[in-house]
């Protein structure tokens, strides 16, 4: 138990200073806020809301209860007083807890599960910090906001197993979904997954977490390849992995289009992240796909 | 079995070889074991076709290289060898082997050869008849070389001179007519020479073996005192070229006195070595060695007459009654000393055969023995007195006046006098007189030639005061004075002791030999030599020697060459008696002469099972490259496969060795800023554990009560380790403790001359009853080197007592081992600090201390003593930094106060009263 605890220390300081030390990131963040995310922040069109938007001249449509009489007895025309919509946007995040997630194919990597993880915390402190609110997909009761909630949230998402059946779990209608992975799985069980959610009124983003050696394959000689974690399945010998290496980066490129084809006929972008780049990259390809999207 | 030029002596071996074709199928079939290798997208790479079934076998040269190797082994353990030439020919063979002290030198060379030859004559199948000057007729034949094999192995070279005459007899009675001889000589010619090479030459040949020039052996020859030292004579068997070796001179428990250098040039057969010794050092020789020399016959063992001389001191009966007055009492203090002097009278003294016989006035004896003895080559001192003014006697070296004069009495004009300078023909001369001498009586000499020529010493007047004759082979010399201080008061001067010394050297060999008695007994062996010139307990062979025929002996297996002791006095048997009709061994008509090692090494098995096993090395890098494990070393060396080889064998050597030492070195400097507690490193594990963890519980202990602020403890080595930066060493000595290096030595030596203090603790003082009076053997060991200085036990007023708290024992895990200071407490170079403190209380078992616990449990001789033994250790470092700053008076007061309130109180109420007392004491900074 305390050894999670640690890691989930460790892994939400690394999110901080992963989501601190960006001013640039920042900036780009205000630029957006104006139109995009910035939780309470009005969205600059008339709606649900307390604070003042415009008047308008009374249309027939209107109920007369909606005229404001105060203004409009300054002139001849009916005036009718309008709020500005305000409403904050829910994200949902899924984190992918399979064992190959816990993996690097070297010491000097963090593990594809750590980094999907960072980021995903990163991601939601700076949410939050502009009010949105957030959850874990299937484990959150409810999406929450404000520090506290932060501190729920990156709790649950450094302890998440992070099973499949979460990704059945309860969402409100026009949530935006985060999905971090690997997608090793063949392509067309994770057809099901994602269709399925489709089918919800929700708005999702991949992001593919990579490892290099996954990409480049440099093993030589004979190996003896084993599923991670404990898995009855038998060890894969490749007697001369380097004869090996050309085939397998075709198949594995072309896994990786099979992902984003799918991803895109359901209009979804796909982020794939390598663990060996800087994770500011992959925060601020999401970022710029969530405020993109509104 | 013979394959062409090679012989294999065990060919079974070499069925080994049929098991190639299974390793080379085993490895075909187990290739080497996969890199195991977590990979998560297993399942894209379970589509990827793979080309081929069978991947990744042991590479081939891989496989060809184990094969060798196999190969190699196995043939080498068939212990092939590439047969000569000239050995084709079959004919059993002949070894004719010296074994005696000569052959000792070059014995692993004269074996060697043997064995090449019992090996060749394996090979041809051929007996072998093995024939040393030793072995029995009976028992001589041919035989099985595997059983000559085995009887060479065994032999040993004996301590006793060959004799060819008998080996020569032997032959002549053995059938050889068709063998090959081989004579392993010991390259020394003997008296039958000939006979022994004519008896041989009946063979179908005869080669001679012997060693070169430069290994043949040396022995002594004269050995002569000379006046600042001993200077002995060494020969060798041949002239040629340059030889040049040490010779060292050895004391009884074999520990070398002296060394010289001996240089033979070419042409010349013998050399000389002179070594200067005083004469303290010159008595303890026991023998001289050549170094280069290893045989009995290169050792020159000394007996009584050299070394301590035997004096006897003539007494007469009666005088027991006033021993402190009496002349004999001043002669034998004065010589005891250097020699080993004998009180009694001429009867008790004789027998032993004294080579000095002192002779005061009151015991005067001019019996005929006393003639004969002096005549024989004894020195005779007298002293004059009373008797001989009244009477003189024949003994004396100059005519006397009778009545004797006497200076500076009531009735006298003249002064006492002192002795005037000594003349250079005289003994005494160069010794320094004191100015306080005065002789007030004397008897005087009638002038004359005869009595000038006879003056070793004059006073300042010119009378002689001692005068000296040769008398037959001996000598006599005079005192005109007395033996004690009633006439002058020489006898309690440093003079005296000078002069006697001086005569000392005068006396001639002892004459021992000289005075056999069969009443004494026989010569028993007591050490005795083996051939390799080893000094051993007699075996069960050997026996005494009859009491008068020590000088006819000859050298034998029941008597070797050693030492032989009757009664009291020792004498010794040299091998070597002329050492001039030494020679090598000359020409040999009709023989083929070789030297030992001539012949090469034609055996194969060695280098071939070396390359084997070197190749059997190499495998396990191979095997490791071949499985792919170097991959990771090599991507994160970044380098190119040889020089990544180069760093993997070099670096193991250089890393830990140059590095380390400079750094450490470095490490101590800094010491000189922060004070450290230091301890010796003795290179057991845990006595060094023990110790450190010892220094650091001080330490702690001293952080906590003092303002002595240790920073950390350090181990040290005398040799190289800088010691001036630590006040004190604590030294655990081991029984076992081996001596100091000269380095060593002249660290420690510069260490307490600059104010270190060493303690030595020997740790057993627990089970000291066990060694009562026993000098503990590595503490001589260490100390024999070392300056230190007279020693007594901690007296009562030490400042070690009293330099923090008020202590009067020096517990460790014991407490009740005795504790020893220098005895000079005030030597003001080093601050009142004694050099050396020594104990065995095993200080650093009570100090230790690890992880909050103390790391031994400890006797409980006293009460509380883990926290006395903690005290003394404060005193010890406050004593050693303060001095004896803390010997002042400063609580002179308090202290007496204290003892006159403790002795007024009641008994019941000591032991409060003593915990108070060295409580309160710490207090007193």
């Amino acid at each position: 138990m305390a050894k999670t605890a640690d890691r989930h220390i460790e892994l939400r300081r690394r999110s901080e200073r992963l989501a601190s030390s960006y001013p640039d990131l920042l900036a780009e963040a205000e630029r957006v806020a104006a139109i995009v995310a910035q939780g309470v922040h009005g969205r600059r069109r008339a709606g649900q809301g307390e604070t003042f938007w415009q008047f308008r001249n009374y249309d027939r449509s209107d109920a007369v209860s909606d005229i404001d009489w105060r203004r409009s007895a300054r002139g001849d025309q009916y005036y009718v007083r309008e709020n500005e919509w305000e409403a904050a946007n829910t994200v949902f995040f899924w984190r992918d807890g399979n064992p190959g997630m816990d993996w690097r194919s070297s010491k000097e990597l963090s593990c594809k599960q750590d980094r999907a993880t960072v980021i995903c915390m990163a991601l939601a402190s700076l949410l939050m910090r502009s009010g949105e609110r957030c959850a874990v997909l299937g484990e959150s009761e409810r999406p929450r906001s404000g520090r506290l909630g932060l501190e729920r949230i990156t709790k649950r998402l450094a302890h998440s197993e992070g099973p499949y059946k979460n990704l059945d779990g309860k969402m409100p209608a026009h949530t935006q979904l985060i999905i971090a992975s690997d997608f090793l799985e063949d392509p067309e069980i994770w057809k099901k997954r994602l269709t399925r959610l489709a089918g919800r009124p929700v708005k999702a983003i991949l992001l593919r977490i990579v490892d290099p050696a996954e990409r480049v394959f440099p093993y030589k000689g004979r190996l003896e390849m084993m599923m991670p974690g404990k898995t009855k399945a038998a060890p894969f010998i490749v007697g001369r992995a380097e004869k090996a290496k050309d085939a397998y980066r075709r198949k594995f490129e072309a896994h990786g289009a099979a992902i984003s084809d799918m991803a895109r006929r359901l209009g979804w972008p796909v982020i794939t992240h390598q663990t060996d780049s800087p994770a500011n990259v992959a925060l601020t390809s999401l970022y710029m796909a969530i405020s993109g999207e509104a | 079995m013979t394959l062409g030029p090679l012989t294999f002596l065990a060919p079974l071996a070499l069925l080994g070889l049929l098991s190639l074709p299974l390793i080379w199928w085993l490895l075909r079939i187990t290739p080497p074991k996969p890199i195991q290798q977590i990979f998560p997208p297993l399942r894209i790479l379970k589509e990827v076709e793979t080309e081929e079934e069978t991947p990744n076998s042991t590479p081939l040269w891989l496989l060809i290289f184990r094969l060798i190797m196999v190969a190699l082994i196995a043939i080498s353990l068939a212990q092939p060898f590439l047969t000569r030439p000239e050995g084709i020919e079959s004919r059993p063979v002949v070894l004719v082997v010296d074994n005696g002290w000569d052959a000792a030198a070059n014995w692993p060379k004269i074996t060697k050869e043997a064995e090449n030859r019992i090996a060749d004559a394996r090979r041809k199948d051929v007996k072998v008849l093995l024939l040393t000057p030793d072995s029995k007729l009976e028992e001589a034949g041919f035989e099985d070389p595997s059983d000559a094999l085995r009887k060479i192995k065994s032999m040993s070279p004996r301590p006793e001179p060959n004799r060819p005459a008998d080996l020569a007899k032997k032959l002549t009675e053995l059938e050889f007519a068709d063998a090959d001889v081989y004579w392993l000589s010991s390259g020394i010619q003997t008296e039958a020479q000939q006979d022994l090479v004519e008896a041989m030459s009946k063979g179908h040949s005869l080669n001679v073996l012997s060693p070169t020039s430069a290994v043949l052996p040396l022995v002594p020859g004269e050995l002569e005192e000379i006046a600042d030292g001993l200077r002995t004579e060494w020969h060798r068997p041949d002239s040629n070229g340059l030889r040049s070796t040490d010779v060292t001179a050895h004391g009884k428990d074999g520990r070398i006195i002296s060394r010289a250098t001996i240089s033979f040039s070419p042409g010349q057969t013998s050399a000389e070595a002179v070594m200067k010794l005083p004469t303290e050092l010159r008595s303890q020789i026991a023998a001289f060695r050549a170094a280069d020399s290893v045989t009995a016959g290169s050792i020159r063992l000394l007996d009584d007459s050299w070394g301590r001389p035997l004096i006897g001191v003539l007494t007469e009966n009666q005088d027991v009654s006033n021993p402190l007055l009496s002349e004999p009492f001043y002669a034998e203090t004065a010589l005891k000393p250097h020699a080993d002097v004998f009180r009694g009278t001429l009867e008790d003294i004789l027998p032993l055969a004294p080579s000095v016989i002192v002779m005061p006035d009151a015991s005067r004896n001019d019996s005929k023995e006393v003639k004969e003895f002096v005549e024989n080559g004894g020195l005779l001192i007298r002293f004059a007195g009373p008797k001989l003014a009244q009477k003189s006697d024949p003994f004396i070296p100059v005519r006397l006046r009778s009545g004797g004069r006497a200076l500076g009495g009531a009735l006298t004009w003249e002064e006492p006098q002192n002795f005037s300078e000594f003349s250079p023909d005289s003994p005494f001369f160069g010794l320094d007189i004191p100015a306080d001498i005065e002789v007030k009586q004397q008897v005087m000499a009638e002038p004359g030639a005869e009595t000038d020529s006879r003056t070793w010493a004059r006073l300042q007047d010119g009378s002689p005061v001692v005068t000296s004759k040769e008398v037959g082979f001996g000598r006599i010399i005079l005192f005109h004075v007395t033996a004690h201080p009633e006439w002058s008061n020489i006898p309690v001067s440093g003079l005296y002791v000078d002069m006697l010394k001086r005569l000392l050297s005068l006396a001639k060999a002892s004459s021992a030999a000289n005075a056999p008695s069969a009443s004494s007994g026989d010569w028993a062996p007591e050490r005795v030599l083996n051939g390799y010139g080893r000094l051993m307990t007699p075996g069960i062979f050997t026996k005494p020697i009859p009491f008068d025929g020590f000088d006819t002996i000859e050298i034998s297996k029941t008597h070797p060459p050693g030492l032989y002791r009757q009664g009291p006095r020792r004498q010794a048997l040299n091998i070597v008696t002329d050492a001039a009709k030494f020679q090598g061994l000359g020409e040999i008509k009709g023989a083929k002469r070789t030297t030992y090692g001539a012949t090469t090494e034609n055996n194969l098995g060695g280098t071939l099972l070396w390359i084997g096993l070197l190749m059997l090395a190499i495998d396990a890098i191979l095997a490791i490259y071949a499985s792919g494990r170097m991959r990771g070393l090599k991507s994160r060396l970044r380098l190119s496969p040889k020089a990544t080889a180069s760093i993997v064998f070099s670096g193991f050597i250089l890393a830990s060795t140059a590095q380390d030492a400079v750094a450490q070195k470095e490490d101590h400097f800094a010491d000189a800023l922060e004070l450290r507690l230091a301890y010796v490193l003795t290179g057991d594990f845990s006595v060094d554990n023990t110790s450190e963890n010892a220094m650091e519980g001080l330490a702690k202990v001293l952080n906590d009560r003092t303002t002595i602020e240790p920073v950390g403890v350090r181990g040290v080595d005398p040799a190289s380790d800088p010691l001036i930066f630590y006040p004190f060493l604590y030294w655990p000595v081991d029984r076992d403790a081996p001596a100091l290096t000269d380095d060593a030595i002249k660290a420690l030596n510069d260490y307490m001359a600059g104010g270190g203090s060493i303690v030595f603790d020997t740790r057993d003082s627990g089970d000291d009853f066990l060694s009562v009076g026993e000098p503990h053997p590595g503490l001589k060991r260490i100390t024999d080197s070392l300056d230190v200085p007279a020693l007594n036990e901690v007296p009562e007023d030490h400042v070690l007592n009293k330099s923090y708290y008020l202590i009067d024992l020096y517990p460790g895990r014991w407490a009740n081992g005795r504790v020893w200071v220098d005895r000079n407490q005030t030597g003001a170079a080093r601050d009142g600090v004694s050099s050396v403190i020594i104990g065995g209380n095993d200080w650093a078992a009570a100090w230790a201390f690890e992880a909050d616990n103390y790391y031994l449990e400890i006797e409980r001789d006293i009460p509380k003593q883990r926290e006395m033994a903690l005290r003394f250790g404060v005193n010890l470092v406050m004593y050693t930094l303060a001095g004896n700053y803390k010997a002042d008076q400063v609580h002179a007061k308090a202290l007496i106060e204290r003892r006159s309130i403790r002795d007024r109180i009641p008994r019941n109420l000591d032991d409060e009263d003593d915990s108070d007392d060295s409580e309160d004491s710490g207090d007193v900074e």
